[in-house]
């Protein structure tokens, strides 16, 4: 019976400690001394286990004070649509969005392809931060065919969500279709959401279509590892 | 009104990646010479250089000395079906192969006997295996199934045959409902060395738990997949009676 290596199973191990609750939020775990004799590991070995951890976002070391677990991550659903909003919502925290950008651009190559309009036809562009807790989690930019929203200009899209907006034009969402991948942003774009540069993060890029089957909406946002998982259920 | 005119570098990015949707260039496939592409579209080379970059550093294409800018591979996989990784990659024309690194009979310790509503200690199997597509390393994943749902895997074919498809045909087992969690880990030296990837480099970390139709667990799965290569999707709906 062959085994994985030691520090391969002691990342194991304090993830289901943190996933379980043994180690619960805001706690102290123990030093990485301790951790390298009860599991017979070099310390070397449980700092490469420590710094996994770290980088899903399950521990948070402070300097001089040692690594604390921290809180649980959002978790947003890829099975419904409804964005940010909803996935606050179902964590009883207040959505925030703060806009950076909105405005009309021209739809250019890319996006008339994408929804399905001539390159010279106007597109909303917003450009915004979504914030938990007032922390900001992910970016994200939304282009709208500009004729999809009459009135659009008018409302303010930091109190009403971009739904609602749909709901009022008639336009229903009826479902989207999205992809997930890891990415790196650009040293500008990670400051606005308070990463290094180097950091990865989870891109989700999808298109929305309404009733009639029309692409309505592309988004695309880049989401902070540390701050959110991604889930999805599937049935049979 | 406001108006928003994209910076020159976003504007080559989109003239790149409607090139590649209007040509519907596949993976490998090459971007006109750096010289054509800025007559095109009427950009500067540096520009049509940091859009490039860009994209790189999104995984959408690939350089190589001397061979010019290619199309990322990109490998989809659905996270809401029960399909198999060998019938998904038949399903689009690749050819799945999978190495078995590891299956063992493990005691379950006291987190995965909670996982699974099972006593501590009761046997489960644990299968590592490393996927792999056309020849590339995709997902490291190892499942646990416990034993007693499926007395003599050990006898059953897991290199070419398809576990689920031995879950559903051999054990009658009803692969009904289950989840899938995505994010991001850094891969461990022995991790990387599978996958070929970078040591530390980010990849997906996959959890998932598929049940029975009366509810018991049967698999528990944790994998790592080449960020480099894959891509999670899905198809989000309308839930009604709800308002974002």
């Amino acid at each position: 019976m062959n085994r994985s290596p030691l520090y391969v199973q002691l990342r194991e191990v304090l993830r289901a400690k943190t996933d379980e609750g043994e180690y619960a939020p805001g706690t102290c775990i123990p030093s990485e001394n301790q951790l390298a004799e009860a599991y017979g590991l070099t310390r070397q070995s449980v700092r490469s286990a420590l710094a996994a951890l770290e980088y899903e976002g399950l521990l948070k070391s402070m300097q001089g004070k040692g690594v604390y677990v921290t809180g649980p991550k959002l978790e947003r659903d890829l099975e419904t649509l409804g964005g940010f909003r909803q996935t606050m919502r179902e964590h009883e925290q207040a959505p925030a969005t703060k806009t950076l950008i909105k405005a009309l651009r021209e739809a250019g190559p890319l996006y008339a392809e994408m929804l399905g309009v001539a390159p010279e036809d106007a597109l909303w562009y917003i450009k915004r931060i979504c914030l938990s807790n007032g922390e900001p989690v992910a970016l994200e930019e939304i282009f709208i065919p500009a004729h999809i929203v009459p009135g659009f200009a008018d409302v303010d899209i930091n109190v009403f969500s971009i739904f609602d907006i749909y709901d009022w034009n008639g336009v229903r969402p009826v479902r989207g279709e999205q992809a997930l991948t890891i990415s790196r942003l650009d040293p500008a774009a990670a400051r606005l959401i308070g990463l290094e540069s180097d950091e990865a993060v989870m891109q989700f890029s999808g298109v929305i279509y309404d009733q009639d089957d029309r692409a309505i909406e592309f988004s695309r946002s880049y989401t902070r590892n540390d701050k959110c998982d991604f889930i999805v259920h599937f049935k049979r | 009104m406001q108006t928003y005119k994209p910076r020159p570098r976003e504007a080559a990015q989109e003239y790149i990646e409607a090139y590649i949707l209007k040509n519907n260039l596949q993976a490998h496939d090459k971007l006109p010479p750096e010289r054509v592409m800025c007559e095109m579209w009427g950009l500067n080379r540096s520009t049509l250089r940091s859009a490039i970059a860009r994209l790189v550093a999104e995984g959408r294409l690939y350089t190589r000395e001397g061979s010019g800018i290619r199309l990322s591979r990109r490998v989809d996989r659905t996270l809401q079906d029960l399909q198999g990784f060998a019938e998904y990659a038949r399903a689009h024309g690749m050819t799945p192969e999978s190495r078995l690194l590891n299956f063992s009979i493990v005691e379950a310790d006291r987190q995965l006997a909670r996982r699974f509503k099972r006593q501590d200690g009761e046997m489960l199997y644990r299968i590592a295996r490393l996927r792999l597509l056309d020849g590339i390393p995709v997902l490291l994943e190892t499942a646990y199934i416990p034993q007693a749902l499926t007395p003599d895997l050990e006898e059953r074919d897991l290199v070419h045959g398809s576990l689920f498809a031995a879950l559903r045909n051999d054990f009658r087992l009803k692969l009904d409902h289950g989840w899938e969690k995505a994010s991001i880990t850094s891969a461990t030296p022995e991790e990387a060395s599978y996958l070929g990837i970078a040591e530390g480099a980010p990849a997906f970390w996959i959890v998932s738990e598929t049940y029975g139709d009366d509810d018991t667990l049967i698999e528990y799965c944790r994998s790592l997949g080449r960020a480099d290569v894959l891509a999670l999707t899905s198809t989000l709906y309308w839930k009604e009676g709800e308002k974002a």
